[in-house]
């Protein structure tokens, strides 16, 4: 058994002088600490933690990709950097406007922005946590040394991570892979599952892409409309204490009511943005290391019969057989292993699919259901202080919205 | 006494606990509640229906000698009863009570290419004694609304009655319409304008002296109208209308009052504060108009893009829910665009309508100096007649004392008009403010309720399209 866990520390502002949390210029900045529960033999010490850097994480990874045993494995994706580009920009406009500001409204779009440095932080946390809980869970993965070393090594991995010269190595890779992407489709198949899983891959790919933009353009028209509600709700209150009829209650409700109303807003926004923003990100990443798998595949199967070729080519001239003849078997052996991991694995990774989709889906209407119905709640509660003339109504009129909710 | 009235009417029982430590209801709690691991427990605050405000209420509440209301006979419908009704009034110098109900309707365009024009349906149902009728309709075009807007202008707000603003000409908007272009905008466009006539009309015979003034009643009962050619921008009287804008402008910077009534000094500090910030409240408006059309065009392009998936996916089930999801998201779409055109009408629309009334109150205002100027100045003309008949006595000029004695006198009869004009000036201003601030707190009330009523029904709404999904996604094997 291997659970792994994963902590990180919000961090602290040095005492700059408007008192803004400090946000991570690098990814270098956050600091996770990696807890891990073991009952297996290989490792030490049956319970123990590590610090690690988001560099470390793509470590772990990028060797994972390049080990020719797991050539017939779909690697878990890669967590993405870190991104506080959101947070940052708000900082900023809070910065500049700050003058413009009342006092109330300034508070506000700093609460807000906090809300949402944490939401990156809970992105940021759950995406690299998943990671390993898919390493750890997995058979043949969490075997590997590297992801031992990763859990265990209790100093500063750097010293073993990617260097300039081997970084540029990747890139180029990268380049020559999505050449031979073509390649793969030219490829023919003489597997129908693995024709089908081509298809099915590639054209749900580009849909999974799609819906994740459009996901997260719905996320940021939610957070468009809360910050809205900020602005309507300081100016309401400026009226509210400017006014010295009726309205200036009304008004001071009407304040809060957008108050509350935009905390409701935002916690919608960030809810959406990990249930379903997130699970189309991951699962459009996911897929990506799946087409990897077909791509590895597909060379494979182009080795093979390329080696083939050559045996023939041999034997024609009747010279290096042997040789050939080896080579065509280890291609074929290759082959045939990759194709069987294969299968296997794009198997469980529909079933996974399946069911993080289900639980993402339930959460995630559960959640609407939820913020709708305290939406209503806080409208009802309104409504009713506003139409009430005198207090004895306004009792009533309570009593009513609790005897509803009961 | 709070717990005494809950037991009248519910269905279930409340003990005094439940509403004391937990007032918003067990229920309610719950949704309240994070979990451990949420890390926005740290940054926000708990969304509470507790205020201090109403625990003060509550305990300050009636007497226990008020009587037990009656219980209600049916389990509350999350649809309030709409409350919006046309206005009483109470008329102060007694006569009819109010009762005038105005709309305008089905705009119908006129003619063709560059001089047609939208005419509309304007009905009146009334029971006042003032009409020959109790209801009964004409039809108006937009020039006839600012042919009757400037004819009260001209009449009543030198005197310091606060005249309603017609709704604002768009050169743009009617040209689209004038074209013939069918489309989405321009439709829009006169649904506006229909709206903003019904209100301007309104608040127009909401005001009692206005109601009862001749222009008004001809422009709600003859069928025909001498068309208001005046009102057109770029006619002569337009012209004079810029140019008497400008020097009134001018004036206004020139005129140095000597406000020896707090009251008015302190009600023109109100009024630019509101002004202000009105003009604030109406820009973040239009800002959550926008952001919320934006959100239901986006969510629209997300259910299409989902339906895509949930047809790219081969998992029957799970091809299902996708398409059940992106059918719930284009349901929701539709929800949050009419929100959005109900943040327009009712909140937008209501502001823009303030920030121009505050404008003709500040007017108001302006004419008041203005005749305080008048008077002052033939105060100051009478000065230095009556220096110049001192002069003549002194040099002995008969002939010419006669004159100057008649013109003095003449002044004198001015000037004593120009004080009753600003005592007047200023009594009226006085009611009419009160009169504005009343029907502003109204308005604003009526309009607040209407509008968190669609809040509330969109979000009823959303949580049935919500519950339906649920089952379909629990349905993914």
């Amino acid at each position: 058994m291997l659970k792994a866990t994963l902590k990180t520390k919000r961090l602290h502002s040095t005492q700059s002088v408007s008192d803004t949390p400090h946000l991570p210029q690098l990814s270098r900045e956050v600091k996770f600490t990696v807890h891990t529960k073991t009952t297996l033999s290989s490792f030490q010490k049956p319970e123990f933690s590590v610090p690690r850097q988001h560099e470390d994480f793509i470590w772990l990874h990028d060797t994972l990709v390049e080990t020719e045993d797991y050539a017939g494995l779909i690697i878990p994706p890669a967590p993405p950097k870190p991104d506080f580009e959101g947070p940052r920009e708000k900082m900023h406009k809070l910065g500049e406007g700050e003058a413009t500001m009342t006092k109330e409204e300034y508070t506000k779009m700093k609460q807000e922005l906090e809300a949402e440095y944490l939401a990156v932080f809970k992105k940021t946390v759950q995406v690299h946590e998943i990671f390993l809980q898919r390493l750890s869970s997995h058979p043949i993965l969490n075997k590997d040394r590297n992801f031992q070393i990763f859990l265990e090594y209790d100093q500063d991995l750097s010293v073993r991570r990617k260097n300039a010269k081997e970084m540029f190595g990747g890139f180029f890779k990268n380049m020559v892979k999505s050449a031979d992407e073509v390649l793969i489709s030219g490829v023919k198949e003489v597997d129908d599952f693995f024709e089908q899983e081509k298809t099915f891959l590639l054209d749900y790919y580009s849909k999974i892409k799609d819906s994740t933009a459009k996901a997260e353009k719905m996320t940021r028209s939610h957070k468009n409309i809360a910050d809205d509600y900020i602005r309507i709700s300081a100016t309401l209150n400026s009226l509210s204490s400017d006014d010295s009829t009726a309205n200036k209650k009304h008004l001071e409700k009407m304040s809060d009511l957008f108050e509350k109303l935009r905390k409701v807003e935002g916690r919608v926004a960030s809810d959406q943005e990990l249930k379903l923003t997130e699970l189309l990100r991951y699962y459009m990443r996911d897929i990506q290391a799946a087409k990897d798998l077909l791509y590895r595949r597909a060379r494979a199967l182009a080795d093979y019969e390329n080696s083939n070729k050559a045996l023939d080519k041999a034997r024609l001239k009747s010279k290096d057989i042997p040789q050939a003849e080896e080579h065509q078997q280890q291609c074929l052996q290759k082959f045939d292993k990759l194709s069987e991991s294969g299968k296997k694995e794009l198997t469980s990774f529909k079933g996974r699919r399946v069911v993080a989709f289900r639980k993402n889906l339930i959460e995630m209407a559960e959640l609407e259901i939820k913020h709708a119905k305290v939406r209503s709640s806080i409208q009802l509660y309104y409504i009713c202080f506003i139409m009430c003339t005198n207090e004895l109504q306004y009792a009533w009129g309570i009593c009513k919205i609790l005897c509803e909710q009961i | 006494m709070f717990v005494l009235l809950c037991f009248q009417s519910g269905p279930a029982s409340l003990t005094t606990e439940d509403l004391s430590t937990n007032a918003n209801g067990p229920k309610q709690a719950s949704l309240f509640d994070d979990d451990p691991d949420d890390l926005f427990a740290e940054a926000t605050e708990e969304v509470s229906l507790d205020s201090p405000d109403r625990d003060v209420l509550l305990s300050d509440g009636p007497s226990p000698a008020i009587t037990p209301m009656t219980p209600p006979t049916s389990v509350i419908t999350p649809r309030i009863v709409h409350l919006t009704k046309p206005s009483t009034i109470e008329e102060e110098d007694g006569g009819d009570s109010f009762d005038i109900h105005i709309s305008v309707s089905d705009p119908e365009k006129v003619g063709d290419g560059m001089n047609a024009y939208m005419a509309y349906k304007v009905t009146t149902k009334t029971s006042m004694s003032l009409f020959k009728l109790r209801e009964f309709s004409v039809r108006r075009r937009f020039s006839d609304f600012l042919g009757l807007h400037s004819k009260l202008a001209s009449k009543y707000l030198h005197i310091g009655y606060i005249v309603p603003p017609a709704p604002e000409k768009s050169i743009v908007g009617m040209t689209k319409v004038k074209v013939g272009k069918e489309d989405q905008s321009s439709n829009e466009f006169v649904e506006k304008r229909r709206s903003a006539l019904e209100r301007y009309l309104m608040r127009t015979v909401k005001h009692p002296i206005l109601l009862k003034d001749p222009d008004v009643l001809q422009f709600l009962e003859s069928s025909e109208l001498p068309r208001a050619v005046s009102t057109q921008a770029l006619s002569s009287a337009g012209l004079l209308r810029m140019v008497n804008k400008a020097a009134d402008a001018v004036n206004k910077m020139t005129i140095k009052m000597n406000e020896s009534d707090a009251w008015f000094e302190e009600k023109q500090q109100h009024f630019e504060n509101l002004d202000v910030q009105l003009r604030k409240l109406h820009a973040s408006v239009e800002s959550l108009v926008l952001h919320r059309k934006e959100l239901s065009m986006n969510m629209a392009s997300f259910a299409k893009s989902a339906a895509m998936l949930g047809n790219s996916e081969d998992h029957t089930a799970l091809s299902r829910a996708l398409s059940q999801l992106a059918e719930v998201e284009e349901k929701i779409d539709q929800l949050q665009q009419d929100q959005a055109n109900a943040d327009f009408y009712f909140l937008s629309e209501l502001l823009g309508d303030y920030v121009r009334l505050i404008t003709a109150v500040k007017g108001v205002f302006d004419q008041r100096m203005k005749t305080w100027q008048k008077w002052q100045d033939s105060q100051m003309m009478l000065q230095k007649k009556r220096e110049a008949e001192a002069k003549l006595q002194f040099n002995n000029k008969p002939d010419k004392l006669q004159q100057a004695k008649d013109e003095i006198k003449e002044l004198e009869m001015k000037v004593q008009q120009g004080e009753r004009d600003f005592e007047q000036i200023s009594k009226t201003i006085r009611k009419e403010v009160g009169r504005f601030e009343k029907e502003r707190v109204k308005d604003f009330k009526s309009t607040v309720i209407q509008y968190l009523e669609t809040l509330l029904q969109t979000q009823q709404q959303m949580i049935k399209y919500w519950e339906a999904f649920l089952p379909e996604a629990k349905a993914i094997s």
